[in-house]
């Protein structure tokens, strides 16, 4: 008897004993089952679970963006609202125009002198602007001078808010970054700062700065470093506006 | 290589295909188990045809379970087959698959206790028969 019969002769044996057999066959079948059937099932329906989690991750992402979107117009128009209520704006009168007359140092000058002071009505800390944003505050008052530290001195700190995202932190004057903003937080270049108004020396609303670099490769630090870029451009501007009793 | 497509294919049909059966269905299983018996060796042809024909009917408790002996029994008559006659020839392999799908057929009805309707069984062996043909044309040696 040659190999291949003996072989065929085994396996045709071996068959017609397992489909003969009632409780051989129920055991195989009840095997196979849970061993092939319900886990090849299982990974069918996990991946058509996966696409169906994919579908409704995409919907709740465009859900998402639209709300964020939503919420970016509302957070805007509320920064309007309120920069306009403000009494800065709403009466002219607590607005000081002032021309600067010296600024020290020439190069990137860290404190301006204007020509207006105590006599009209300027006080220590009153917020200076000029029609890009914000450039300093009061740090010293004559009786027909003051003396404001500008955006670029290092011991500026102002408190702001992304107009995009809604996060917080404060621009360090003078090495111009933005600081306190954890890892993690929504922070584009471009994004532009403006007061926050929780400080209670500024009002909300104050143009700051544009953020000009984020760096997050630094997870040293529980915190982005980021660079900003003034709105303040003190080339050519001589002329400000000090906000007071706002 | 092909061999081993072939048998995770047959994998996949018999585990599904228990459960999935129709009357009009071509037999995949059984259709790429014939190709794969004209490819191979008789040993790993019977062992396939023992194994898919258990995990074939073994996926369906109420199987009367002829598959594995059909299945046996083709790969011992494939390895005959080949001997005597010339299984490149497609209208051969065609034949063969014809034959074999029909045969397998008429027992299946039977045992199950199917009403036999012609144009159905002849649709089902036909496509079977096709389709071994289309596995012949994807994996021919070259």
């Amino acid at each position: 008897m040659s190999r291949d019969i003996r072989l065929y002769l085994f396996f045709a044996f071996l068959s017609a004993i397992i489909g003969t057999v009632p409780a051989v066959r129920h055991w195989i079948s009840s095997f196979l089952i849970d061993t092939v059937y319900v886990p090849v099932v299982r990974v069918v329906a996990t991946a058509q679970e996966m696409s169906r989690l994919k579908e409704e991750n995409n919907r709740l992402e465009l859900q998402n963006i639209r709300l964020r979107n939503q919420l970016h117009r509302v957070f805007r128009d509320s920064l309007i609202s309120r920069w306009l209520d403000s009494p800065a704006w709403r009466d002219s009168a607590s607005c000081v125009s002032a021309v600067a007359v010296a600024f020290h140092p020439l190069g990137v000058p860290t404190h301006i002198v204007l020509d207006k002071g105590a006599f009209h009505g300027i006080q220590k800390e009153d917020p200076v602007l000029t029609a890009e944003g914000l450039a300093g505050k009061i740090i010293s008052v004559r009786p027909y001078a003051s003396t404001f530290m500008s955006i670029y001195h290092r011991d500026l700190r102002v408190g702001v808010i992304d107009t995009r995202s809604g996060v917080l932190g404060v621009v360090h004057g003078g090495e111009m970054t933005l600081e306190y903003v954890p890892h993690g937080s929504d922070i584009a270049v471009g994004d532009s700062l403006v007061t926050s108004g929780l400080g209670r020396i500024y009002p909300s609303g104050l143009p700051v700065a544009v953020v000009e670099n984020v760096d997050t490769s630094d997870t040293s630090s529980m915190f982005m470093s980021i660079k900003v870029k003034p709105v303040f451009n003190f080339a050519g501007t001589a002329a400000f506006w000090v906000v007071k009793k706002w | 290589m092909v061999e081993f497509v072939l048998i995770v294919l047959a994998f996949i049909t018999s585990v599904f295909e228990a459960r999935l059966w129709q009357p009009s269905f071509p037999d995949l299983t059984l259709t790429i188990l014939l190709f794969l018996f004209l490819r191979s060796d008789i040993l790993t042809g019977m062992l396939a045809a023992f194994a898919f024909g258990i995990l074939r009917d073994g996926m369906d408790p109420a199987s009367i379970w002829i598959s594995p002996f059909v299945f046996v029994t083709y790969a011992y008559a494939t390895s005959w087959l080949r001997v005597f006659v010339n299984m490149n020839i497609k209208i051969m392999i065609f034949i063969y698959a014809l034959l074999s799908v029909f045969a397998y057929r008429l027992l299946l009805y039977h045992v199950h206790g199917v009403q036999l309707k012609w144009p159905v069984l002849a649709f089902a062996s036909f496509t079977s028969a096709f389709l071994v043909l289309l596995l012949d044309v994807i994996f021919r040696k070259k």
